[in-house]
Protein backbone atom coordinates (compact mmCIF):
# COMPACT_ATOMS: atom_id res chain seq x y z
CA UNK A 1 0.00 0.00 0.00
CA UNK A 2 1.08 3.31 -0.99
CA UNK A 3 -0.12 7.05 0.11
CA UNK A 4 -1.90 9.05 -2.80
CA UNK A 5 0.89 11.21 -3.35
CA UNK A 6 2.93 8.31 -4.86
CA UNK A 7 0.29 7.65 -6.51
CA UNK A 8 -0.27 10.91 -8.20
CA UNK A 9 3.45 11.90 -8.77
CA UNK A 10 4.96 8.35 -9.51
CA UNK A 11 5.72 4.82 -8.33
CA UNK A 12 9.50 4.36 -7.40
CA UNK A 13 10.16 0.48 -8.32
CA UNK A 14 13.06 -1.18 -7.70
CA UNK A 15 15.07 -4.72 -6.87
CA UNK A 16 12.45 -5.66 -4.28
CA UNK A 17 9.68 -5.42 -6.40
CA UNK A 18 11.20 -8.08 -8.73
CA UNK A 19 10.01 -11.27 -6.55
CA UNK A 20 7.25 -11.92 -4.23
CA UNK A 21 8.23 -11.30 -0.87
CA UNK A 22 8.66 -14.58 1.87
CA UNK A 23 7.98 -16.71 -1.75
CA UNK A 24 10.88 -16.19 -3.81
CA UNK A 25 8.82 -16.31 -7.20
CA UNK A 26 9.59 -13.62 -9.82
CA UNK A 27 6.60 -11.32 -9.83
CA UNK A 28 4.38 -9.07 -12.58
CA UNK A 29 4.10 -5.96 -11.57
CA UNK A 30 0.65 -4.86 -12.19
CA UNK A 31 -0.16 -0.58 -13.38
CA UNK A 32 -3.07 1.04 -14.54
CA UNK A 33 -2.78 3.22 -18.07
CA UNK A 34 -1.06 5.99 -17.57
CA UNK A 35 0.44 5.69 -14.16
CA UNK A 36 4.18 6.95 -13.98
CA UNK A 37 6.79 5.21 -12.38
CA UNK A 38 10.74 5.59 -11.82
CA UNK A 39 12.82 2.47 -12.18
CA UNK A 40 15.91 1.83 -9.66
CA UNK A 41 18.50 -0.47 -10.31
CA UNK A 42 21.59 -0.23 -7.47
CA UNK A 43 24.96 -1.96 -9.10
CA UNK A 44 25.60 -5.34 -7.93
CA UNK A 45 28.41 -5.87 -5.39
CA UNK A 46 31.93 -6.67 -7.75
CA UNK A 47 29.49 -6.56 -11.02
CA UNK A 48 30.16 -3.93 -14.04
CA UNK A 49 27.83 -0.96 -12.99
CA UNK A 50 24.27 -0.71 -14.72
CA UNK A 51 24.37 1.35 -18.05
CA UNK A 52 20.99 0.90 -19.52
CA UNK A 53 17.43 0.24 -18.95
CA UNK A 54 15.39 -0.78 -22.29
CA UNK A 55 11.38 -1.25 -22.60
CA UNK A 56 10.97 -4.11 -25.05
CA UNK A 57 7.39 -2.52 -26.03
CA UNK A 58 7.84 1.15 -26.13
CA UNK A 59 4.28 1.31 -26.81
CA UNK A 60 3.27 -0.62 -23.59
CA UNK A 61 5.89 0.98 -21.35
CA UNK A 62 7.13 4.40 -22.22
CA UNK A 63 9.86 5.88 -21.62
CA UNK A 64 9.66 9.54 -20.12
CA UNK A 65 13.60 10.46 -20.01
CA UNK A 66 16.85 8.86 -20.74
CA UNK A 67 18.64 6.95 -17.76
CA UNK A 68 20.20 8.90 -15.42
CA UNK A 69 23.20 7.12 -14.10
CA UNK A 70 23.94 7.34 -10.25
CA UNK A 71 27.25 7.10 -8.08
CA UNK A 72 25.43 3.64 -7.34
CA UNK A 73 23.29 2.48 -9.77
CA UNK A 74 20.85 3.90 -12.77
CA UNK A 75 17.61 4.77 -12.61
CA UNK A 76 14.74 5.96 -15.46
CA UNK A 77 10.85 7.08 -15.47
CA UNK A 78 8.58 5.30 -17.32
CA UNK A 79 5.03 5.79 -18.07
CA UNK A 80 2.23 3.20 -18.22
CA UNK A 81 0.37 3.26 -21.57
CA UNK A 82 -1.37 1.00 -23.80
CA UNK A 83 -2.53 -2.36 -21.98
CA UNK A 84 -0.62 -6.03 -22.42
CA UNK A 85 2.13 -7.10 -20.67
CA UNK A 86 6.03 -6.28 -21.43
CA UNK A 87 9.23 -5.96 -19.99
CA UNK A 88 11.78 -3.51 -19.17
CA UNK A 89 15.67 -4.99 -18.62
CA UNK A 90 19.01 -3.41 -17.73
CA UNK A 91 22.37 -4.10 -18.81
CA UNK A 92 25.56 -3.40 -17.46
CA UNK A 93 28.48 -0.27 -19.03
CA UNK A 94 30.02 -3.14 -21.07
CA UNK A 95 26.69 -4.03 -23.09
CA UNK A 96 27.27 -1.26 -25.89
CA UNK A 97 25.27 -2.76 -28.24
CA UNK A 98 21.73 -2.30 -26.16
CA UNK A 99 20.72 -6.07 -26.86
CA UNK A 100 21.55 -8.31 -23.69
CA UNK A 101 25.20 -9.81 -23.69
CA UNK A 102 26.39 -13.00 -22.03
CA UNK A 103 29.49 -10.98 -20.63
CA UNK A 104 27.16 -8.27 -19.30
CA UNK A 105 25.22 -8.36 -16.13
CA UNK A 106 21.14 -8.73 -16.93
CA UNK A 107 18.00 -8.38 -14.87
CA UNK A 108 14.63 -7.90 -15.77
CA UNK A 109 11.01 -6.36 -14.20
CA UNK A 110 7.94 -7.85 -16.01
CA UNK A 111 4.81 -5.32 -16.35
CA UNK A 112 1.09 -6.02 -16.47
CA UNK A 113 -0.84 -2.36 -17.97
CA UNK A 114 -4.18 -2.51 -17.49
CA UNK A 115 -7.11 0.08 -18.25
CA UNK B 1 -12.00 -62.18 8.91
CA UNK B 2 -15.22 -63.36 8.88
CA UNK B 3 -18.23 -62.42 6.08
CA UNK B 4 -19.68 -59.67 7.43
CA UNK B 5 -16.27 -57.88 8.61
CA UNK B 6 -15.30 -58.40 5.32
CA UNK B 7 -18.04 -56.64 3.57
CA UNK B 8 -18.09 -54.21 6.48
CA UNK B 9 -14.23 -53.02 5.40
CA UNK B 10 -15.52 -53.22 1.78
CA UNK B 11 -18.04 -50.42 2.37
CA UNK B 12 -16.02 -48.52 4.28
CA UNK B 13 -12.95 -48.66 1.84
CA UNK B 14 -15.19 -47.87 -1.10
CA UNK B 15 -16.36 -44.68 1.14
CA UNK B 16 -13.10 -43.74 1.50
CA UNK B 17 -12.41 -43.87 -2.34
CA UNK B 18 -9.91 -46.93 -1.93
CA UNK B 19 -10.17 -49.91 -4.42
CA UNK B 20 -10.91 -53.54 -2.57
CA UNK B 21 -11.47 -56.64 -4.68
CA UNK B 22 -13.32 -58.85 -2.61
CA UNK B 23 -14.94 -62.33 -3.76
CA UNK B 24 -18.26 -61.55 -4.73
CA UNK B 25 -19.15 -65.26 -3.98
CA UNK B 26 -18.74 -64.41 0.01
CA UNK B 27 -20.57 -61.37 -0.38
CA UNK B 28 -23.46 -63.69 -1.81
CA UNK B 29 -22.45 -66.00 1.25
CA UNK B 30 -23.23 -63.66 3.96
CA UNK B 31 -26.67 -62.92 2.80
CA UNK B 32 -27.28 -66.26 3.07
CA UNK B 33 -26.18 -66.39 6.47
CA UNK B 34 -29.75 -65.46 8.37
CA UNK B 35 -28.30 -63.71 11.91
CA UNK B 36 -25.01 -62.65 10.72
CA UNK B 37 -26.21 -61.19 7.25
CA UNK B 38 -29.15 -59.01 8.77
CA UNK B 39 -26.32 -57.67 10.88
CA UNK B 40 -24.22 -56.85 7.99
CA UNK B 41 -27.17 -55.49 6.32
CA UNK B 42 -27.90 -53.29 8.69
CA UNK B 43 -23.82 -52.16 9.18
CA UNK B 44 -23.73 -51.34 5.36
CA UNK B 45 -27.16 -49.63 5.60
CA UNK B 46 -25.86 -47.04 8.06
CA UNK B 47 -22.17 -46.84 6.11
CA UNK B 48 -24.21 -46.20 2.90
CA UNK B 49 -26.50 -43.18 4.23
CA UNK B 50 -23.36 -41.89 5.87
CA UNK B 51 -21.78 -41.51 3.11
CA UNK B 52 -24.34 -40.38 0.75
CA UNK B 53 -25.21 -37.72 3.41
CA UNK B 54 -24.47 -34.15 2.64
CA UNK B 55 -22.50 -31.36 5.28
CA UNK B 56 -23.92 -28.23 6.37
CA UNK B 57 -25.64 -25.87 3.70
CA UNK B 58 -23.40 -23.02 2.81
CA UNK B 59 -25.62 -19.36 3.07
CA UNK B 60 -25.78 -18.13 -0.78
CA UNK B 61 -23.29 -14.57 -1.04
CA UNK B 62 -24.23 -12.06 -2.54
CA UNK B 63 -21.28 -10.50 -5.19
CA UNK B 64 -18.83 -8.39 -4.75
CA UNK B 65 -19.50 -4.70 -4.78
CA UNK B 66 -17.12 -2.46 -7.55
CA UNK B 67 -13.53 -2.66 -6.08
CA UNK B 68 -10.80 -0.53 -7.61
CA UNK B 69 -8.65 -3.34 -8.08
CA UNK B 70 -9.02 -7.54 -8.99
CA UNK B 71 -6.86 -10.05 -8.55
CA UNK B 72 -8.01 -13.25 -10.26
CA UNK B 73 -6.17 -16.88 -10.86
CA UNK B 74 -4.07 -15.39 -13.97
CA UNK B 75 -2.56 -12.70 -11.17
CA UNK B 76 -1.30 -14.87 -8.53
CA UNK B 77 2.49 -13.78 -8.86
CA UNK B 78 1.70 -10.23 -8.71
CA UNK B 79 2.74 -6.65 -6.93
CA UNK B 80 -0.36 -4.35 -6.98
CA UNK B 81 -0.38 -0.89 -5.60
CA UNK B 82 -2.81 0.47 -4.02
CA UNK B 83 -3.69 3.75 -2.02
CA UNK B 84 -5.61 3.83 1.28
CA UNK B 85 -9.32 3.09 1.30
CA UNK B 86 -9.04 1.58 -1.78
CA UNK B 87 -10.29 -2.12 -2.35
CA UNK B 88 -9.12 -5.21 -4.09
CA UNK B 89 -11.27 -8.22 -4.85
CA UNK B 90 -9.39 -11.31 -5.11
CA UNK B 91 -11.20 -14.27 -6.70
CA UNK B 92 -9.02 -16.56 -4.86
CA UNK B 93 -9.98 -19.28 -2.57
CA UNK B 94 -10.43 -17.89 0.85
CA UNK B 95 -7.28 -15.28 0.83
CA UNK B 96 -5.73 -14.27 4.16
CA UNK B 97 -3.24 -11.08 3.94
CA UNK B 98 -0.22 -11.34 6.02
CA UNK B 99 -0.36 -7.91 7.53
CA UNK B 100 -3.53 -7.65 8.60
CA UNK B 101 -3.09 -3.61 9.84
CA UNK B 102 -2.07 -3.12 5.75
CA UNK B 103 -4.82 -4.87 4.18
CA UNK B 104 -7.73 -6.55 5.56
CA UNK B 105 -10.88 -8.41 5.12
CA UNK B 106 -13.63 -6.27 4.30
CA UNK B 107 -16.05 -8.89 2.91
CA UNK B 108 -16.76 -12.11 1.37
CA UNK B 109 -18.60 -12.63 -1.59
CA UNK B 110 -19.97 -15.18 -3.85
CA UNK B 111 -17.23 -14.33 -6.72
CA UNK B 112 -14.65 -13.70 -4.47
CA UNK B 113 -13.13 -11.66 -1.38
CA UNK B 114 -12.63 -8.07 -0.62
CA UNK B 115 -9.82 -6.44 0.81
CA UNK B 116 -9.35 -2.91 2.15
CA UNK B 117 -6.09 -0.83 2.30
CA UNK B 118 -6.02 0.87 5.84
CA UNK B 119 -1.88 1.61 6.10
CA UNK B 120 0.61 2.25 4.53
CA UNK B 121 2.56 -0.79 4.12
CA UNK B 122 3.57 -4.13 2.39
CA UNK B 123 2.19 -7.31 2.80
CA UNK B 124 1.28 -10.44 0.50
CA UNK B 125 -2.07 -12.25 0.03
CA UNK B 126 -2.02 -15.69 0.39
CA UNK B 127 -4.89 -17.85 -0.86
CA UNK B 128 -6.09 -21.33 0.36
CA UNK B 129 -4.81 -23.14 -2.72
CA UNK B 130 -7.18 -26.44 -3.95
CA UNK B 131 -5.19 -28.76 -5.96
CA UNK B 132 -6.67 -27.47 -9.29
CA UNK B 133 -5.88 -23.89 -8.34
CA UNK B 134 -2.42 -25.24 -7.42
CA UNK B 135 -2.11 -26.90 -10.86
CA UNK B 136 -3.12 -23.67 -12.54
CA UNK B 137 -0.68 -21.74 -10.72
CA UNK B 138 2.15 -24.20 -11.46
CA UNK B 139 1.25 -24.38 -15.26
CA UNK B 140 1.27 -20.30 -15.46
CA UNK B 141 4.58 -20.18 -14.02
CA UNK B 142 6.12 -22.47 -16.46
CA UNK B 143 4.47 -20.09 -19.39
CA UNK B 144 5.48 -17.52 -17.72
CA UNK B 145 9.27 -18.32 -17.29
CA UNK B 146 9.25 -18.11 -21.00
CA UNK B 147 8.47 -14.88 -21.64
CA UNK B 148 7.05 -11.35 -20.29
Amino acid sequence: MIDDLELQNGLVISERDQVIAGLGYRSVIHLRSGQRFVLTLRNLPRGTAWARLTSSDPAIIVPDQPATLLADGIQRAFRAAKPGRTGVWATGTDCPSGDPCLTSPYTSFTFQVFS
Amino acid sequence: MSVTEQRYKAVLAVKAGLRLDIDPRLLFDATRDGETGNRSGRSVCCVALAACSVGPVKPTLPPAPPTNLRVDHGDTLGIFYTSLGQTLLVELDYPTSRDKAVLDVAGRYSNGTVFRAAAVGRTTVTPTYTSTARSNATRRRHYRSSSW
